[in-house]
């Protein structure tokens, strides 16, 4: 899975934007922001990566329990999902 | 073609309503220029015939084709009997664009007048764009050479507000465009242009000056002003700062310009009614606030 080409996310005084560009720019209405952690996993997302991959790269960067990592990478990718930001 | 510049964009424009345009345009005629930073020209045709190309975007009944050189054409399609409504032929850096209209566009809820305008209009904002601008939607004034903008959805009473600033403050106001006032920095300082596209009303001036503020407009039974985080900024600016679905290296300029106008002047909402008590309320915010002088 990653993000889709037509979306990006910006750093805008200080808030991590996720801005819909190209076509998704018509109908997609939702305003979202990330914090750190979610931009983090953006940016891992914005080439092909597996859940696992994902799991990984978030224990290197955060002193984190796995489970807790497991659970926000779940909830995480779920609502990407939702509003169709992931292919 | 007629020479004009409009928000420091010298343009040679071509247009079919020529009691319309210009009209229109009356303001911002310019002769002193050799090269023009776009090239618009606008035509009315029996039938549109499909242009030849690889299709790279289809959207709704909107199609994109890449029709060799750098450049591209995007048409729409009739629902109906699938014959091409309007097409817009251009160039990758939007220097050259030729509206083409289809006769039986004027048949759908618009006049060819106003598709002209449309059109037109979004020729010039995805320039100003490709340039380091934006058109934001607004009611844009120049309170004692001081630019606000006034921004909100249509019909929440953007123009109304405007109109009372002008029965408070008669001469210290002038009404720099009413509908989409031009934006463009120089020296990292935003400053606002008038520009032919105002809407309905034809309430335009050709001016710069500089942008202090952004003021969003939200109804309300009682008057009251809240200053705007970064967040709400962003997506209140995004909401009103359009980014075509054809081309995402201008919608990435386009949050450049957002990013900069974040950064570099206040962003308030105004919770207000259709009284002048509505335009003290903000007046008295603004000048307490160092935003604006008296």
């Amino acid at each position: 899975m990653k993000i889709s080409k037509e979306f990006s996310l910006m750093n805008i005084a200080e808030v991590n934007v996720v801005v819909p560009l190209g076509t998704k720019n018509v109908n997609f209405n939702k305003m979202i922001s990330l914090n750190n952690s979610g931009a983090f996993l953006w940016r891992q997302l914005e080439i092909e990566k597996t859940e696992e991959e994902l799991l990984n790269a978030m224990l290197n960067e955060y002193e984190i329990d796995e489970t807790i990592a497991l659970k926000d990478i779940k909830g995480f990718i779920c609502k990407l999902k939702k509003v169709g930001i992931l292919e | 073609m007629k020479k004009v510049r409009i928000a420091d964009m010298n343009i040679e424009i071509d247009y079919m309503d020529k009691p319309f345009f210009n009209h229109r345009l009356r303001k911002y005629g310019n002769e002193n220029f050799v090269k023009a930073d776009m090239v618009l020209k606008t035509c009315c045709l029996n039938e549109i015939n499909k242009p030849k190309g690889e299709v790279i975007k289809q959207i709704s009944d909107a199609t994109i084709v890449h029709i060799g050189d750098n450049r591209y054409c995007r048409y729409i399609s009739s629902d109906k009997n699938g014959g091409i409504l309007s097409a817009i032929y251009y160039n990758d850096a939007n220097s050259e664009v030729e509206i083409h209209l289809s006769e039986g566009i004027a048949q759908t809820a618009l006049s060819l007048t106003e598709l002209e305008y449309l059109y037109t209009s979004i020729a010039f904002s995805d320039k100003l764009a490709e340039m380091g601008g934006a058109v934001l939607h607004g009611s844009a004034v120049a309170y004692n050479d001081q630019g606000i903008i006034f921004s909100a959805n249509s019909g929440t009473g953007k123009s109304t507000h405007t109109n009372l600033w002008k029965q408070r403050f008669g001469n210290k106001i002038i009404i720099v465009n009413d509908d989409k006032p031009a934006i463009r920095y120089y020296d990292k300082i935003p400053y606002i242009f008038g520009t032919p596209w105002s809407g309905k009303s034809d309430l335009n001036v050709n001016v710069q000056v500089q942008l202090k503020t952004v003021v969003f407009i939200k109804r309300a039974k009682t008057n009251r002003v809240e200053r705007l985080n970064a967040r709400a900024s962003i997506f209140s600016l995004m909401s009103q700062i359009s980014r075509p679905y054809y081309d995402e290296k201008i919608g990435l300029k386009t949050m450049d310009v957002i990013k900069k106008l974040v950064l570099s002047v206040p962003i308030y909402r105004l919770h207000c009614n259709p009284d002048l008590e509505a335009v003290d309320t903000i007046h008295q915010h603004l000048i307490q606030e160092g935003v604006i002088d008296k």
